[in-house]
């Protein structure tokens, strides 16, 4: 009997194992889902992301058509573009339609995990942990965007050297444009490929053969002239250490914002472009800046609930990499300053060779070179006229022997006018020369003194005779 | 696209823990923050 109540017990025991190993495959399986579900919305609104920037450049372009047939072409054609431009704005209406309703759904279960988060808030050592999750979470999600900041910082960056490169260098404008108007003509070659096409039984078969050949055709000549131009714009930007992979993103990047023509011409309009990119560019930056600082400010009110500042690991690693890159840049940069010729130019290839020369560099760290690179061009050439420098590198000397040395080069300025005249024009000479003024009079007052006190020694000896 | 695809009801929140409640809440704020995104490049789009 025992045996048999044990072996019920024991039954009975086994049975409320496998329900609480349920209860946690449940509980862990519960978690595991609503994050997979989380994952795969990002996905989808991801795609959808994509589809309403691919309907971009249609739509700017039946844009253009449609505002240059109003005044040149007949009704018909001002209908078609008009019913494009229209068909285009619909598909993009839906896309926002879905994107708001789905959002609502995710703000009603957004309030549903902070009433269970209050909830269990009440129990005071269940409140705290609750708070140093969030804290730990605000700072990853305030680094993970800093460092997908850091990125459109790059971006920027390689928008505002291929601006720069255009301005020194037309031809790369001219490559340029033809990227970019073979990347829009193959896209919609494509599409029309596309149209012409349908599968039967698992084969592809076409509309029009004839269609298919012609477009074939068009679509092979213009590959041919995209990489006739890519290539030339990947010498051009190899020699200024520019890679082929940074060039696609930054060619795709100012495709993405859409491409501005000009009217009279039908050209691309580079410099329009390049600005839209670069404002789009800023725009995203500032929606980062006001969440970055979102998290921080959170995360600020979380360290004060909690009494204790969380430990800024991955902030600091980040800024000491990037603090390393830039001292390394910079004493390279004074290495080269006192190596050159002062009357030579800081040119961009020498500069950015030498930067190369601390490779590697790490992609969020390609703002920061750049803008070095930049202010260096904007400083003002070392001349010979422009000592002021090595006045305040000079170790420190004794007084009375670099008023000497002072003394010496201002009487071999004397001997010598040109210099003399040279060294007068900037404002840090006209400084060194009130130095040496002032030590002048000094030792002329010396002199002076001494002089004095001769005269009166000898007439007092006299007196005394 | 499945209109209640992430509905997440109350039941399905009872057993997780504080810092799995967190980690859904923030990932949830990201997922808004990415359609916002989406609905100003729309934005963009229409009314340039």
């Amino acid at each position: 009997m025992d045996l048999e109540f044990n072996d019920t017990k024991q039954g009975n025991l086994d049975n409320d194992k496998k329900e609480n190993t349920i209860n946690v495959e449940e509980i862990n399986n519960n978690y595991a889902q609503l994050k997979q579900k989380i994952a795969n919305a990002e996905k989808k609104f991801a795609k959808l992301k994509e589809e309403a920037n691919k309907l971009r450049k249609p739509y700017y372009k039946y844009q253009y058509i449609y505002a240059s047939v109003q005044e040149k072409g007949n009704e018909e054609q001002i209908k078609t573009a008009q019913s494009k431009v229209n068909e285009i704005k619909e598909k993009i209406e839906k896309i926002k339609y879905a994107a708001n309703k789905q959002k609502e759904i995710i703000i009603q279960s957004k309030n549903a995990i902070e009433k269970s988060i209050e909830m269990i808030k009440n129990d005071p050592q269940m409140g705290k942990e609750i708070d140093e999750a969030l804290l730990k979470r605000y700072d990853r999600q305030a680094n993970k965007l800093t460092q997908e900041k850091a990125e459109l910082v790059s971006k920027k960056a390689g928008v505002l050297i291929f601006k720069d490169m255009l301005s020194n260098h037309p031809s790369v404008g001219n490559n340029l444009r033809g990227v970019l108007s073979s990347i829009t003509e193959i896209n919609e070659l494509e599409s029309k490929m596309q149209e012409n096409e349908y599968i039967e039984n698992g084969v592809t078969k076409y509309k029009d053969y004839s269609v298919k050949i012609t477009l074939n055709m068009q679509y092979t000549d213009e590959k041919i002239r995209l990489d006739k131009n890519l290539n030339l714009l990947y010498d051009y930007c190899n020699k200024n250490n520019i890679g082929k992979e940074e060039v696609n993103s930054y060619i795709n990047m100012i495709g993405e914002n859409g491409i501005g023509i000009v009217e009279e011409t039908g050209e691309i309009d580079l410099e329009y472009t390049l600005n839209k990119s670069i404002n789009s560019l800023d725009e995203k930056m500032n929606k980062y800046d006001e969440r970055i600082s979102n998290y921080m400010m959170l995360k600020a009110k979380k360290e004060n609930e909690l009494g204790y500042k969380l430990e800024k690991q991955t902030e600091n690693k980040i800024n000491n990499d990037e603090n390393k890159t830039e001292n390394k840049i910079n004493n390279n940069e004074n290495n080269t300053k006192k190596e050159n010729d002062i009357n030579t130019e800081n040119s961009l290839e020498d500069e950015t060779e030498n930067i190369a020369t601390y490779s590697p560099i790490k992609w969020w760290q390609f703002g920061k070179r750049f803008k070095n690179w930049w202010m260096g061009r904007k400083q003002p050439k070392l001349s010979a006229s422009n000592i002021s420098q090595e006045i305040t590198e000079e170790p420190k000397e004794n007084e009375e022997s670099k008023e000497n040395e002072e003394i010496k080069e201002v009487e071999k300025t004397q001997e010598n006018p040109q210099t003399s005249k040279q060294n007068s024009q900037t404002l840090s000479d006209n400084f060194r020369y009130q130095i040496v003024r002032e030590a002048m009079n000094r030792k002329q007052n010396e002199d002076y003194e001494y002089v004095n006190n001769a005269n009166q020694n000898k007439e007092e000896k006299e007196e005394e005779r | 696209m499945d209109e209640n695809m992430l509905n997440i009801s109350d039941e399905q929140l009872k057993n997780l823990s504080a810092e799995e409640l967190v980690d859904l809440k923030v990932d949830l704020e990201e997922l808004i923050d990415k359609i916002d995104d989406l609905i100003d490049d729309c934005d963009e789009i229409i009314n340039s």
